[in-house]
Order: structure tokens, then sequence, then C-alpha cells
């Protein structure tokens, strides 16, 4: 089975990270935070490009190429808030096997998962969160992503 | 960002390509290289170089650890780079508190003033790591 967290969670659900820098972790009470957002995706030019445009967007924005990453990412304490993942990856874990992880791991995390298929509805929900239809247009990706954060 | 803008006059190297197997690492570095203002792009293998390079994407200078597990070592990706694609710089690093160093000189030379020392730097990744250590169970 996937590796459980331990230690991490207490520390995650009172909203602080890190915190070493001082720069980007902030309390959550105020709404001025950057909100971390964790993207898992294999395909580097995907990756870059969906991460470029989120930071343009005012997001922190941390990056992972399969869902090992993302798991290490969680354990080293990161504040993150949305997960978004391609749900076809390399790798002994799956998009969606992340979402299932984070969802048992860390509830309050919301996942937009993104799977390959060229036709069809441009979004779906599934088990563990809401499900983008590639190609989706960036904008499309932000509103989820607003979406899911004011949920 | 609470850096402030410099002045500078010659034309500086905008884009920063790393090459950092851990993600932990990788994500450090690159957060603090932007916080000096570059943009850059997080590679975890020399394949995610190339594919870059390779792409319409410009990038200035590849920062790279030069122990890497794969096929290529960092001084054959470097010989590479420097062979195939002209007017890109090729930064080999050598563990972590170098890979620091070295970004924190990188940001000396960067648009924005450095955001911290790179010993902070290197203190965050150790932190980071140890955090990753003690609660995710090999």
């Amino acid at each position: 089975m996937f590796p459980a967290l331990r230690l991490v969670s207490d520390n995650h659900s009172s909203g602080h990270g890190p915190g070493e820098s001082g720069r980007h972790v902030k309390p959550t009470n105020g709404h001025k935070r950057k909100a971390t957002l964790l993207v898992v995706e294999d395909e580097i030019l995907i990756r870059l490009a969906t991460c470029d445009y989120l930071r343009e967007q005012g997001f922190r924005v941390l990056e992972a190429s399969n869902a090992s990453e993302a798991l290490s990412v969680f354990a080293a304490g990161e504040p993150i808030e949305l997960v978004f993942s391609d749900v076809n990856m390399p790798g002994r874990m799956s998009g969606t096997g992340l979402a299932q992880w984070i969802h048992q791991q860390f509830p309050d995390v919301k996942v937009l998962l993104a799977a390959g298929e060229s036709s069809g509805p441009e979004h779906a929900s599934g088990e563990f969160g809401m499900v983008l239809i590639k190609p989706y247009a960036h904008e499309t990706l932000l509103a989820h992503i607003k979406n899911l954060l004011m949920a | 960002m609470s850096a402030k803008p410099k002045q500078k006059s010659r034309s500086l190297p905008s884009t920063v390509m790393i090459l950092e197997p851990d993600v932990l690492v990788r994500a450090s570095l690159a957060e603090y290289l932007r916080g000096c203002g570059f943009k850059v792009i997080e590679g975890q293998s020399s394949e995610e170089v190339f594919r870059v390079l390779d792409s319409d994407i410009k990038v200035d200078i590849v920062f790279a650890e030069a122990r890497l597990a794969g096929d290529l070592t960092g001084l054959e990706l470097a010989k590479r780079v420097r062979a195939q694609y002209s007017g890109i710089d090729v930064i080999l690093t050598s563990g972590i508190a170098n890979a620091a160093d070295r970004a924190g000189d990188l940001c000396e030379e960067g648009p924005l003033e450095k955001p911290f020392h790179p010993q902070e730097l290197l203190k965050r990744i150790h932190i980071l790591k140890e955090r990753r250590r003690t609660s995710l169970p090999s």
C-alpha cells in the first residue's frame, strides 16, 4: 500500500509550513497569503507551461514530476492547499492513487485531476475530486482552482 | 516578492533551467532563484533538459548537479549542451551546499536583490529533507 505520513499532519492542518524563509508562509487567517499549489505532471513542457501560468496568476507553485515526488513535498510539510495532478503518470502511483492518498492523509487539501481524453465534457466529477479533461484552456484550469479554493 | 528592484545596465541572463534529481532541493533552489528575479524551469533528468532546449523556450543558463544518477553525468551533459546549443552557460554543482553557494552567486547577478542568504537556503533544504526523512517511511 501507499506510505502513511507520520508527524506532518498536525503541522499541515494548522496552516503553518516550514516557515524558515518567513516569506511565503503566514498564518491562514488573512486573505492576502499566497496560496500554495502543487502541480504534478510528468511531461516537462506541460508542467512548466502550467506552472508559469499559475505563478503569473499569483500563486506559489510547487512542482513534482510524479506521485512519489508529490509525497516528498507533502512529507516536507509544505502548506499545500490544492494539488493539480495528471491522472496518467509513470511510477507506482497514478494521479488517482495520489488523489486517494491525499484524501486520506490531508482531507482538507483540494484535488483537481487532469485526464487525457480528447473529446467529451471538459470536466467531470471523480471519486476523489474534480477531473479536467485535456486539452483544457488555462483559464478553465484557473476557474476550477479558484472555485475549489473558495469551497 | 519583498525584494527591491536593482538597476542593472548590462543585459542579464533571465532564464535558468535547474537540473536536480531531488524534488525538495530542486524546488528550494528554484524558489530562491525566482526570488531574485530569474525565470526558472525545474527539471529532474538530463532528458528533461534536452526536451526544453529542443523546444522553442529560450534558456540562458543550465544549473545542474554534476553527480547525476542517469545515463549522463553532469560533465557529459555540460559538454553536450556546449556542443549542441550556442549561448547557454552551464553551471555544474556538486552537492547541496555547493548548489546553494552557486545559487547565491547567480543571485548576485540577478535582476533583484537576493531574497535571503544562501546559508539560509541550505538550512531550509536540510530542514525539508529531515522532515521528509522522519515522516515518509522509505
